[in-house]
């Protein structure tokens, strides 16, 4: 079982491109991290409008 | 076997290229540490954190589009205009964005472009600060860091850009490209922002805000100017044979040598730092913008000028920008809290204008199919700051004011962007003494 690179002799040096695990993920990886990037910058936005909205209710 | 010296000679090169620009990278760091202690420094201090941490929040949001998209776009919209067809390369899958033992440079190339997209982002933080949300501030910072402003360099800044070879535009260390659209950004959000309480006096007279520490705001304008360095140097190539002749090279493949941007970069900075003291009368923060408004106003042609000329740029950007600086306080009511747009937009549109009469008929690339002109220049100021700069801005701005998540409640603002920690931290504060009373009883 590997996720990835199996040797590091030279004829399989030779051929590698990529070294990270899971080569041909990288689309659905990129999906993924969209998603994290867009959810967060909408989590930020909403807990910013409930601490001022707090906020203001304290002033 | 021989010994293949042309071989170890090429992998040295090689080496040494991928050090050079990873050497950039730190150096560039030192920009955004600037940006915040003098932005930090300028603020209130009801303001400090949130100042900090709107700033500081820009660097993984910036940081993971630029990896997403940003970089992609500079990759694809080199070319003649509207060909955005550049292929795979800086896309996120693409085999170099990784580790990949067949490319070693790509990720030392992309850091390089990524803190460029920081400086931008930060650049329009400043102008906005103590009345912005920081949700908004980080779409802005989104739109400016990783997508207007990689359209610029695609455009403007690579050998193949059409306002390149079009227009024979030419910018080395990025007058319009970074400080041009960024300057225009800032004013774009400014205008739909308004400015902070206070700011103007019933009658519309403008009011100074004074820095809350004005030492520790020059100190990150001077920690600036170090990472100045790293930046200049990472728009260069540093060796490359030029028709026979082994030089560095600006971005667009034209041959510039280190010594005339080290002569350049510090005669603009004294340019700049005498005319910002001359026109504010010995102002701190006025020196300091100036110096930095001096190195804005000649990097257009810094790869070229005499260090006498890029001194006399660099005093002319600073005067006008300031003038310009009050008149647009004055007469539109912008506020703009620490001069972003005076220093990176007025000075920087000067300077890629300038460019165009000082080195007017220079080959804007190589092979000289296109030359440097005032008009092309001209035209390349105005897309850098109102096209690419101003308008994308304006437009999302208005689209979150009408959201209501633009600009901070007005109790808010008032009472302190601070108010919640600080109100916090007085009372953890207060139950540790009153802890440590009951213990001593």
């Amino acid at each position: 079982m590997s996720t990835g690179v199996e040797s590091w002799s030279a004829e399989s040096f030779a051929e590698m491109s990529a070294m990270s695990p899971f080569v041909g993920s990288e689309v659905i990886l990129t999906a993924v991290v969209a998603v994290v990037w867009i959810v967060w910058q909408i989590w930020q936005i909403k807990a910013e409008n409930a601490r001022y909205d707090e906020q203001e209710a304290k002033l | 076997m021989g010994y293949d010296m042309t071989m170890e000679i090429s992998a040295l090169n090689e080496i040494f290229v991928e050090f050079y620009y990873w050497i950039t990278v730190p150096l560039m760091f030192l920009i955004h540490v600037g940006f915040c202690l003098y932005e930090v420094s300028i603020s209130r201090a009801k303001n400090h954190m949130h100042t900090l941490m709107k700033n500081a929040m820009l660097v993984p949001v910036v940081t993971v589009t630029f990896f997403l998209f940003g970089f992609w776009i500079w990759f694809a919209g080199q070319g003649p205009f509207g060909d955005f067809a550049g292929g795979t390369t800086g896309l996120p899958w693409d085999a170099t964005m990784g580790a990949n033992v067949k490319d070693h440079i790509m990720g030392v190339f992309w850091a390089a472009f990524l803190l460029f997209s920081w400086t931008a982002a930060s650049i329009v933080s400043g102008a906005v600060i103590e009345r912005i949300r920081t949700g908004a501030f980080l779409i802005l910072a989104v739109l400016v860091g990783s997508v207007t402003w990689m359209i610029d360099a695609a455009w403007g800044w690579s050998p193949a850009g059409w306002m390149v070879t079009d227009w024979g535009y030419h910018d080395a260390y990025a007058s319009g490209v970074i400080h041009g659209i960024c300057g225009g950004a800032a004013l774009g959000i400014l205008t739909v922002l308004g400015p902070r309480i206070g700011k103007f006096a019933p009658d519309g007279t403008p009011r100074d805000i004074p820095p809350n520490n004005p030492w520790f705001a020059v100190i990150g304008l001077f920690i600036i100017y170090t990472g100045f360095w790293g930046f200049y140097a990472a728009c260069n190539l540093p060796i490359g044979n030029v028709n026979g002749v082994w030089t560095a090279t600006t971005i667009y493949g034209t041959p510039t040598t280190l010594s005339t941007i080290t002569f350049n970069f510090l005669m603009s900075l004294a340019g700049g730092m005498l005319a910002g003291y001359f026109m504010s009368k010995g102002d701190s923060f006025w020196t300091f913008s100036g110096g930095l408004g001096g190195i804005i106003a000649a990097s257009a042609g810094n790869d070229l000028y005499h260090p006498l000329q890029a001194f006399l740029i660099g005093i002319a950007g600073v005067c006008i920008a300031y003038k310009l600086h009050f008149w647009v306080e004055r007469k539109f009511k912008i506020d703009d809290a620490v001069g972003a747009v005076a220093v990176h937009g007025y000075a920087g549109s000067f300077g890629v204008i300038v460019c165009g009469f000082m080195l007017w008929g220079y080959p804007a690339v190589l092979d000289g199919s296109a030359t440097i002109n005032p008009l092309g220049q001209i035209g390349g100021a105005i897309m850098m700051f109102f096209v690419l700069g101003f308008i994308p801005t304006f437009i999302v701005a208005k689209v979150l004011n009408a959201m209501g998540i633009l600009r901070i409640p007005h109790k808010v603002e008032l009472a302190g962007l601070d108010y919640v920690e600080e109100q916090t931290r007085a009372a953890d504060s207060q139950a540790i003494v009153d802890a440590e009373l009951a213990e001593a009883k």
